[in-house]
């Protein structure tokens, strides 16, 4: 007669019948399979990686939400300051066009020297027989002979009554002379004869002189 | 001898093609491998767990590791890497089955000190052993508690080198023991089981023969009451046959021994006789110890042809044989078994069996 017969392995523990089924193994001398390990390693792998996926997966979506919403904000507000920053450019334009008119003004009133007291002193100090024709001024950056100038500039011109040698020394003490006007307040540069000519049909010496002004000093 | 193992008895062709198919699509059934001392034998359920048929059952001379491997590489369904995982039980000579009551049970944890036990208080030898603790009722292995001092228990086991040989052994053919047994223990619990179911109260003499040694237990309402070895077994009685006959080579004396032709109603008495007389010592020792006659007596471990030795004791001693049909025994297990598989060699099939036995809740469901 048959009878039933409970499961020779307990299917809750997996463990095979213990009574009167000592076990004589050496498991450490038994070779190591490694399954079981393998076995788990591959759950774990099979489990782990959709989750860690999962929430990688996740965090991105959640990421590119929060950056949808911050674009949206954002690109009203680029809507709103666009129409402030029209405003802003045409204000800006209109006030580098003033801004160059001023510079021009600025730079009109920030010659070098004041021709009044120069052309006084000059007159007060000229040597005898000297007579100033013509006096111009050359603002730094401003083209001279040709070539932009480095620093301002002043271009003196005239006549002499006299010998050629008389002129010529008489340049010389015109340069000393300018070297020490009050009005130029010691700016002066480099001094230069341009040019000293005998003038045929007036029979008197023509001269051109350029004045290098500095600067001011501090 | 070992020829006489390799007859062969299949119910079910395991490399048929169907069941190739099914064994791929679903790999299920177990694997048991019994390593006796002459040869191998192999069965297979059909299922992982009972019920369950039984798809074959097969023996192998010993020392074909090259034919027995391949064998259990096609069968084996579990594989641990190039191994099949099978149950596992081998049989020994020097195994041991000693009852001890324990003043210090947590000691026996240690397997040295076991060992130390057993060498200085049985006359086992001074090899290393390898033991169980277990109840002598239940056969459950003890956690050797406290609750556990002044109480008996069964010491089973063999010497170590003797079970390293048995794993090792496992690994030649290709097997990864999942379980590996001693099979006088397992056999014994069988024997228990069988006992029960057929309602035989009064004590049995069991004697486990091996090459060596014979060990002598008595089984006394289905528990083990008592044990001795017999220093006498299968190759004590080769070399009294070979200077009974005056053969020159042992070989001889063993080939005629294992022979069907020969007849030993004769003489088998008179190679016994020494055996005889210690066995008798024993039932009578044990008998006005205890007061009990014993009325059974089933002998295990011998080689199927070997049943002339069975027939001379039981004749001898004037004993009921108890050897179970096998049949019946794996039908109370819930394991279906063809009468063809099993037939011709049932002495030797009982030890392979009864590695199948679930012996846990044996006491509460007879």
């Amino acid at each position: 007669m048959m009878r039933k017969k409970q499961e020779s392995r307990d299917p809750k523990t997996g463990q095979l019948p213990v009574a009167w089924h000592s076990d004589f193994r050496s498991l450490d001398l038994l070779p190591h399979m490694g399954i079981a390990r393998i076995v788990f390693m591959l759950k774990v792998v099979v489990i782990v990686l959709p989750v860690l996926f999962g929430i990688g997966w996740g965090y991105l979506e959640i990421e590119a939400f929060v950056a949808r919403s911050k674009n949206g904000a954002l690109r009203a507000e680029i809507a709103d300051r666009s129409e402030r920053n029209e405003i802003t450019l045409e204000q800006s334009a209109s006030y580098d066009f003033a801004a160059e008119k001023v510079q021009v003004v600025q730079h009109f009133y920030e010659v070098p020297l004041v021709p009044l007291s120069f052309l006084v002193e000059f007159a007060q100090k000229r040597p005898p027989g000297l007579v100033l024709k013509n006096l111009s001024v050359a603002d730094m950056g401003e083209e001279f002979a040709g070539e932009p100038v480095e620093s301002s500039v002043i271009h003196l011109q005239g006549y002499i009554s006299d010998t050629s040698v008389s002129a010529l020394e008489m340049m010389d003490s015109l340069k000393e002379i300018l070297t020490g006007f009050e009005s130029l307040k010691g700016r002066v540069g480099e001094i230069d004869v341009v040019s000293v000519r005998r003038d045929v049909i007036s029979k008197l010496f023509t001269y051109s002189m350029t004045i290098q002004v500095g600067e001011p000093q501090d | 001898m070992l020829d006489l193992l390799s007859a062969v008895v299949t119910i079910e062709n395991p490399r048929t093609p169907l069941m190739q198919v099914i064994r791929k699509k679903r790999p299920e059934g177990r694997l048991f491998v019994y390593f006796s001392e002459y040869g191998v034998l192999v069965a297979r359920w059909s299922s992982r767990g009972v019920p369950t048929s039984l798809d074959f059952a097969r023996g192998f001379p010993m020392g074909e590791a090259r034919v027995v491997r391949p064998f259990l590489e096609e069968v084996g369904l579990v594989r641990r890497g190039n191994l099949v995982l099978a149950t596992c039980g081998f049989s020994s000579s020097d195994r041991f089955i000693v009852k001890a009551e324990f003043d210090n049970p947590s000691r026996f944890r240690d397997p040295q000190y076991v060992s130390d036990y057993l060498n200085k208080n049985y006359p086992l030898g001074n090899s290393e052993k390898q033991a169980a603790v277990i109840t002598p009722d239940r056969g459950m292995p003890s956690s050797l508690g406290a609750a556990a001092g002044g109480r008996e228990f069964l010491l089973c086991g063999c010497a170590r080198k003797t079970a390293l040989a048995a794993q090792e052994r496992c690994l030649e053919y290709g097997v990864y023991p999942e379980r590996l047994e001693l099979t006088t223990i397992s056999s014994l619990a069988a024997m228990i089981v069988h006992l029960r179911q057929a309602y035989i109260t009064t004590p049995v003499l069991v004697l486990d023969v091996t090459a060596g040694h014979t060990f002598a237990v008595i089984l006394d309402q289905c528990a083990i009451a008592s044990s001795k070895i017999i220093h006498e077994g299968i190759d004590t009685w080769i070399s009294r046959l070979q200077q009974r006959l005056q053969l020159d080579e042992l070989a001889v004396a063993k080939r005629l021994l294992c022979s069907d032709n020969f007849d030993f109603k004769d003489i088998g008495p008179e190679l016994l006789k020494s055996y005889l007389a210690d066995v008798q010592s024993i039932i009578n020792y044990y008998e006005v110890a205890s007061g009990q006659a014993i009325g059974h007596i089933w002998i295990t471990g011998i080689p199927c042809h070997l049943s002339w030795v069975a027939s001379v004791l039981v004749s001898s001693f004037g004993l009921e044989d108890v050897t179970p049909r096998l049949v019946d025994w794996l039908e109370s297990q819930g394991i279906v078994a063809d009468p063809s598989v099993i037939a011709g060699f049932e002495g030797c099939l009982f030890r392979l069996f009864s590695l199948m036995g679930n012996y846990d809740e044996e006491e509460a469901r007879v």
